[in-house]
């Protein structure tokens, strides 16, 4: 093997042969005076490290895992190629993909050429983490004369229940981020409450309020993608407990017909205002969600400790608004009624012509 | 010509060099290692830097400042007077400070030195420092990461073959290196951190503690008492490393309240804090790829590891053996003058070598703002790595390359570095193969070849001045070289006069007459008398400000006041 002419020894993998020669040989080239050197002897001693791990692993055979995290081994020549997937590639393609740029001549832009990653050196991320990690937090702790009790620290995994349903209120009675789509997908996927929404208990718990609330508030493209998120966390695809139901169908379905709160823009000029006096940032892009998480902490915060204050602008928010729906619904179902007589309309007539051009060609009775 | 080594701290700074075959500290004029990173600035231009800044902070909020190294790299300012100052500029100044006890330690002109930055720092957070370096008066080639540092001198000191973690949690940052050391060399491996993650969350978490308690609001309080309560918050917080029950009692414009911890009780509070520290832990030892088996120890360094919650902390969740560095506040500048030694290339440490790594991935953008990394994190430097791109679109003449270092899949979350534009022959896309070199070496210049069609276009990336034109850094330097240093002669009684200063507003309203009288009297014979009588009222003061301390804490701790302390001298 190269590597290991390169590090004057025979192939081992023995560790601690290695170090010791890369150690020897180093001596001779140090990257203060001799760089490019240096680089070629840490190579070698990477692919050295690789080999004697998966030796050590495998039994010699084929399958290099990764050490170090690193991508594909270079011999530090700038020839050497690392490239995206083939997926991405034809994807990019695909798009119309310019980097929006202000000139008019031509737009610019860049995409990762569509070939495969090239050496044998990657597994994939799945793997690679079993492969060599362990449980981290084994292990006990250290007698010591002072022994402190850290399952608080730990507790504050479970307290976050408490927490979900206290924040679930905030977004529910909040008129203008209930039916803000970017607004529950960042709340349902901060990682405090992923082990919770993997419990089928809890998700239906969550439904069961939802589903408690007026259907005359809600959109139903917000339903839509909440039904979705919930069955993204269901394990088991025949259950139908808490998006398939009728209880939920029928929820929804007087959700369109009352035809509540309009989209509007992700984030509202006030939600902006309010990140530029907290934050001081002149960057937000509206609709992105690195925004929307900003904005539910701080609001999260504010909610906590204003709760009367919001309660009251809520309040007369909805009183507002309640006439609104009731309209809608309204006009929905005249709008209904009519499409349903068109509907009818026509074989009615067709059959009152019939039976007109029967009767005057005396078929039917006099 | 020496290199020094310093250590740039949050709430402390040093600096070390390699002398007579070994690495010393370098005292400042008070005798000692540690300078505290504090900066007053008076109304004349006067900057006092240290141990009577520190006392000058209750007194005078306003133009006082400490723990600037957090807002290193942003457009943060503070304003002294008529003037805002950015971090970098604070920094110079204590970094001035450092260079003229360096040049009064050897005797010679010092221009050049290795400084540590936390091995999380971001490009932003780099070139500050080093201009930070270029507004003092030194050159700072290179930059040395702070667990690095640490791991240097641990391994030569101790030369074993050993794979180690360290651990460094300092006033306002989180560093955590895996390091596997063997012979000459010195490796780093994986690194990971926080740079809003440090002592001093501790301590704010402790003062508002208090405040809710107390009844009070923290944002409702005036500057002065915000200070008076962090600073019985931090007195508190060393005592918890002691003791484990500490109550004081915080005299405040509103009136006397009374602290009380117990170190059970931080852990409660600070929950949140505790959790942020594992997570740097964990993701260095995934991005390695090691077993807990595989790590020899773990070495807790920087001041706040000292604290006994953090040191529990990370022995229930290592299991490995755990060491506490034995000097925390001194192991990072020790280290960054063995490194400075080794570029020097003198002594017995030209056979070392550090390899360190690349913190944060590199790469650019590509369509849908997606970011492609070229050179991914915690790679060794120095690296150098190769893209291959093409057009997105059908005669394109022109293409932009953004570079981004960070870790987000979206291009526009992570740090602009630099923009390049370049022009290729108009050819229908995806034709065009456009070949992009990353060459990141050791001092932190990130150099970029672009080849298209055969043609070349080179760019070195290096001390971006974000925004800050030629004129404008000179203007700056310029600024900053009027600002004098207070001479070092003088600092022993100045030191004096600003201790009695923060021990007037200390003390209960009955007793202030006494410092008042005595301040005054020291202030006369300084004025008036000869050398020797200088010398005379400096003991006699000294020794009366060291009472009235003890005084003060006796108090605040037994909220009693012990008159026996107070014996005031009337032979005038």
């Amino acid at each position: 093997m190269n590597e290991f002419n390169v590090l004057g020894i025979a192939p081992t993998d023995d560790m601690i042969l290695i170090k010791k020669a890369f150690a020897a040989k180093a001596r001779e080239c140090h990257p203060e005076e001799h760089p490019g050197e240096f680089k070629r002897l840490q190579a070698a001693y990477r692919a050295a490290c690789r080999y004697a791990k998966a030796a050590g692993e495998a039994g010699g055979a084929g399958i290099f895992l990764e050490i170090g995290g690193s991508l594909a081994e270079t011999d530090g020549t700038p020839g050497a190629t690392i490239s995206s997937d083939g997926q991405t590639g034809t994807e990019e393609g695909d798009s119309s993909g310019a980097v929006p740029d202000g000139e008019e001549e031509d737009s610019s832009g860049a995409v990762p050429d569509g070939e495969k990653r090239a050496l044998s050196g990657t597994v994939p991320d799945g793997e690679k983490a079993q492969a060599g990690s362990v449980a981290v937090f084994a292990g006990e702790r250290a007698p010591s004369s002072w022994d402190f009790d850290f399952s608080d620290v730990e507790k504050r995994q479970t307290d976050s229940r408490e927490e979900f349903w206290e924040r679930f209120e905030y977004l529910l009675w909040n008129p203008c981020l209930r039916n803000n789509k970017e607004a529950w997908r960042a709340f349902c996927r901060r990682p405090e409450y992923q082990g919770l929404l993997e419990e089928d208990s809890f998700r239906g718990e969550l439904a069961g309020r939802i589903l408690g609330d007026s259907y005359l508030y809600w959109n139903v493209n917000t339903l839509d993608s909440l039904a979705k998120m919930l069955k993204r966390y269901q394990k088991n695809k025949f259950a139908l407990y808490e998006t398939g139901t009728s209880a939920w169908s029928s929820f929804r379905r007087k959700a369109y017909l009352a035809g509540a709160a309009p989209k509007g823009p992700l984030l509202t000029s006030g939600q902006q205002k309010l990140l530029f006096e907290v934050e001081g940032t002149e960057t937000l892009v509206r609709g992105q969600r690195v925004d929307m998480e900003r904005y539910l902490y701080l609001y999260f915060a504010f909610a906590g400790e204003n709760r009367q204050e919001l309660e009251r602008l809520h309040q007369s928010a909805a009183g507002r608004m309640r006439w609104i729906p009731c309209l809608r619904l309204l006009f929905r179902a005249g709008r209904m009624l009519l499409w349903l007589c068109a509907y009818l309309a026509l074989p009615a007539l067709l059959f009152m012509l019939g039976c007109f051009l029967l009767h005057e060609a005396g078929y039917l009775g006099s | 010509m020496a290199i020094i080594g310093i250590d740039l701290g949050t709430t402390n700074s040093l600096a070390s060099v390699w002398k007579d075959g070994k690495v010393q500290l370098i005292p400042n004029s008070f005798g000692e290692y540690l300078t505290p990173s504090v900066v007053s600035i008076e109304e004349d231009g006067q900057v006092f830097v240290g141990k009577i800044a520190q006392e000058m902070l209750l007194g005078r909020p306003r133009q006082t400042f400490r723990e600037f190294k957090r807002n290193m790299g942003t457009d943060i300012t503070c304003q002294a007077w008529k003037h805002r100052y950015r971090a970098e500029e604070l920094s110079a100044l204590v970094l001035r400070r450092l260079k003229e006890d360096a040049e009064r330690f050897l005797g010679e002109p010092v221009t050049e030195a290795v400084v540590s930055v936390p091995a999380y720092f971001n490009d932003d957070k780099r070139c500050a420092t080093k201009r930070a370096g270029v507004l003092a008066g030194l050159t700072v080639e290179r930059m040395v990461n702070e667990p690095s540092a640490v791991a240097l001198k641990h391994h030569v000191l101790e030369k074993d073959m050993e794979r180690f973690l360290v651990f460094d949690l300092g006033g306002g940052t989180l560093d955590v290196s895996l390091v596997d050391a063997f012979e000459n060399i010195v490796e780093i491996q994986a690194v990971a951190g926080d740079n809003y993650l440090g002592g001093k969350d501790f301590t704010q978490v402790i003062a508002e503690d208090f405040c809710r308690e107390n009844g009070l609001s923290m944002a409702a309080l005036t500057p002065g008492d915000q200070a008076l309560a962090l600073r019985a918050a931090e007195q508190v917080k060393l005592g918890l490393s002691e003791k484990n029950f500490v109550s004081r009692r915080v005299l405040l414009e509103k009136g006397e309240y009374s602290l009380e911890m117990t170190n059970q009780r931080l852990i409660r509070l600070s929950g949140g804090l505790l959790q942020r520290m594992a997570k740097p832990i964990r993701r260095v030892m995934d991005d390695s790829g090691t077993s807990w088996e595989e790590i020899d120890r773990v070495i807790l360094v920087g001041g706040s590891s000292r604290m006994p919650v953090v040191a529990q902390y990370i022995k229930s969740i290592c299991g490995t053996e755990v060491t506490v560095d034995d000097s925390p506040d001194e192991s990072i500048a020790i280290g960054a003058g063995m490194a400075a030694a080794i570029k020097m290339r003198t002594g017995e440490l030209q056979d070392v070598i550090l390899s360190d790594i690349c913190p944060f991935s590199l790469g650019i953008q590509v369509t849908g703002d997606r970011f492609s990394p070229i050179i991914e994190r915690n790679e060794t430097l120095p690296c150098s790595r190769t893209g291959f791109y093409t057009t997105v679109n059908d005669y394109q003449d022109k293409i932009h390359f953004y570079i981004y270092q960070g870790e987000s899949l979206s291009a526009s979350e992570n740090l602009l570095l630099e923009t390049i534009r370049i022009e290729v022959l108009p050819r229908p896309a995806g034709e065009v193969r456009v070949a992009v070199t990353f060459m990141y070496d050791i001092n932190g210049i990130l150099d970029v070849k672009i080849s298209a069609d055969g043609e070349n276009w080179h760019r070195v990336i290096t001390n971006r001045n974000m925004g800050l034109t030629q004129e404008e850094l000179e203007d700056r330097l310029h600024t900053l070289r009027e600002m004098t240093l207070h001479p070092m002669e003088q600092e022993r009684n100045r030191l004096l006069v600003e201790t009695a200063g923060r021990l007037y507003r200390e003390c209960p309203v009955r007793y202030r007459g006494v410092i008042e009288r005595q301040l005054s009297r020291f202030e006369r014979e300084l004025k008036h008398g000869n050398d020797r009588e200088i010398r005379e009222a400096y003991v006699r003061f000294s020794l009366f400000l060291s009472l009235a301390e003890q005084a003060v804490n006796n108090r605040e701790e037994t909220g009693r006041f012990d008159e026996s302390f107070w014996v005031e001298d009337d032979t005038e």
